[in-house]
């Protein structure tokens, strides 16, 4: 995208490099639309779907990348398709429900029609009507399809992309990505539990930070800290692939035991009980000692496995101020009914309502309404030092260095 | 429930009526004020149900609830997290709840429809619609006379959520 101006000259990244980040970068609607022709229309691949939630031939999901609305729909031969939602004719948003089964897509204006691969196969009256009007003679339909995407499918996990130039999807995601990916999804059959949907008044990245910083989560998650969960004094691991964008936090559970560490963490409360012990009832399910493993697949997706809960959680940009989080709570087929009823009670930590998450999604929106009031002013990111390496502990920002330092290099900022 | 009103016909249930009516104006007190939270899970039996459910969830027959508690203990859980274990801003939240239809079941217990508004004031904004849909209940009546929720179901007409879910609903 080299037609794209260079952005405001008075917005320049400090020389600090990677340990700071300007705040602009989350308020100026010039870099947000930057980020959605480089980033979200760029050689990368975005999260649709599960497969399972497009399983049978014609069952399509309506979804997101960034901003723009895209169908991904399953073919008659069993393939992946995927268009953006933009009628070929003018404009219009012709899918309008979040899911379901058809034959063919139709615009309700002037009924266009397109097949499940997003060719043109119907223009009403393009032949006139009594030998009157009609499309020209040199109309045709080839070249007013919907604008495609591609698409690709591993152990059940749909993802698309706008760029034809993509790589494919293993080497995008690189080995070590790849293997916790792997992990979660290992080819058995996934079944979808539900959704939940929230709005957030806060920049995209701030999501993306938020879970590429595992700082944050022994001092803010009073749930977290209390019940051993998620803790700075737990064995864990920050991990990123070679280009930094992709990153996991790995941690294992500990007791909710008082140590010396623990003086920073006024978070943890020894008395704090629940009153029923079943919301936490945790069980072994994946090879390793792991217990958590977060990772953040650039440019939208979180893959959330903490203890039996597991999600996807997409991110669908609403501006410069505002992103959409879809949670797709998930298990596997063969899941038994304790299993199921497990998974939906820990589902009770996460989402809009979450135990842990409501502190999230609050102080995302504290973030937004502090960084919007100093757009020249930027953030500190100095934890665990300057560099972007992988860790042995979370008491650390690399991530988040990591993630800028590949941002930088793609937004040309 | 046939489809027309007739004078005659409520008047049997009038009690009920107003004691259903009563019930939710007590729920709407527990739940809009920070300082009766405690009081909340009282408003369930032992083994009450708690679910708020995205439209989407509800329609489709997806388990998986924004909020799901199976026991007045995990109802006390949940107002523990609002007093004190999760961080968010101070908010106001008004419910008004209206067209409740109540239905005597043979087990006893008494069927509950009614539809739900709330909503929600935080510093710095305007009040906004925070959530609206329906309530789909059933009480128990306790041996005393008392009424108190077996299942409180509550289906949201949204899907999305703006920003997050602190208080009952
Ligand atoms: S805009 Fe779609 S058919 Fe005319
Ligand atoms: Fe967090």
């Amino acid at each position: 995208m080299d037609e794209m101006a260079r952005p405001n000259p008075d917005r320049v990244w400090s020389d600090e490099g990677y340990s700071r980040v300007p705040y602009w970068l989350y308020t100026d609607q010039e870099i947000y639309d930057r980020e959605q022709a480089l980033i979200f229309q760029g050689p990368f691949w975005s999260y649709v779907a599960l497969s399972a939630e497009i399983a049978e031939p014609g069952d399509f999901k309506r979804t997101f990348i960034g901003d723009r609305s895209v169908v991904v729909v399953r073919g008659e031969d069993g393939a992946i398709h995927g268009f953006e939602n933009r009628c070929a004719h003018r404009g219009v948003q012709f899918c309008r429900a979040h899911r379901g089964r058809a034959k063919d897509f139709m615009c309700p204006y002037h009924q266009w029609t397109y097949d499940l691969e997003g060719n043109l196969i119907g223009v009403p009256f393009r032949r006139g009507v009594k030998r009157q009007g009609g499309m020209p003679k040199a109309f045709d339909p080839k070249d007013h399809g919907l604008r495609k995407l591609r698409t690709a499918e591993r152990h059940g996990v749909v993802f698309a992309s706008f760029d034809p130039a993509v790589p494919p999807l293993e080497e995008y995601l690189g080995e070590a990505m790849l293997g916790y990916f792997d992990r979660v999804f290992d080819g058995r059959e996934l079944k979808v539990l539900g959704y939940q949907r929230q709005r957030t008044p806060a920049n995209w990245k701030l999501m993306f930070e938020n879970i590429k910083d595992p700082y944050h989560a022994s001092l803010l998650h009073v749930f977290l800290v209390t019940f051993g969960l998620f803790r700075a004094d737990n064995e864990s691991s920050v991990e990123m692939d070679a280009t930094g964008r992709h990153a996991v936090l790995v941690s294992r559970k500990g007791d909710q035991k008082k140590t010396d560490d623990l003086s920073d963490m006024k978070s943890f409360r020894e008395s704090l009980k629940l009153n029923d012990m079943r919301l936490l009832d945790p069980v072994r399910e994946f090879p390793g000692t792991a217990t958590v493993v977060m990772q953040t697949l650039w440019p939208n997706l979180i893959v959330q496995q903490q203890s039996n809960t597991l999600a996807m959680r997409q991110l669908v940009t609403r501006g410069p101020d505002a992103f959409d989080l879809i949670w797709t709570f998930f298990g596997y087929a063969d899941d038994d009914e304790a299993m199921v009823t497990r998974r939906l009670r820990q589902a009770n930590l996460m989402g809009p309502a979450g135990f842990v998450s409501v502190d999230d999604s609050e102080v995302m929106e504290f973030s937004q309404v502090g960084i919007a009031q100093a757009p020249q002013a930027c953030g500190v990111l100095e934890m665990g030092g300057h560099d972007t390496e992988d860790t042995p502990h979370m008491v650390t920002e690399s991530a988040i260095r990591a993630f800028y330092k590949y941002y930088r290099e793609i937004m040309g900022v | 429930m046939d489809g027309s009103t007739q004078l005659a016909g409520p008047s049997g249930d009038l009690a009920l009526r107003v004691a259903v009516e009563d019930f939710y104006t007590r729920y709407v007190e527990a739940a809009n004020e920070p300082d009766a939270l405690d009081t909340w899970p009282e408003l369930f039996v032992e083994d009450g149900q708690y679910r708020v459910v995205p439209q989407e969830n509800w329609k489709q027959g997806w388990p998986l609830a924004l909020v799901r508690a199976e026991s007045r203990g995990m109802l006390k859980d949940r107002a523990a997290a609002t007093r004190g274990i999760n961080t968010y801003t101070p908010r106001t939240m008004r419910h008004l709840v209206s067209n409740i239809r109540c239905t005597r079941r043979r087990d006893g217990d008494i069927d509950v429809r009614a539809h739900f508004l709330v909503v929600e004031t935080m510093i710095d904004e305007p009040s906004r619609v925070f959530a609206s849909g329906l309530y789909v209940d059933r009480l128990a009546e306790e041996g005393n006379g008392r009424l108190r929720l077996r299942e409180h179901v509550v289906v949201l007409d949204n899907d999305l959520v703006p920003n997050s879910l602190v208080y009952p609903l």
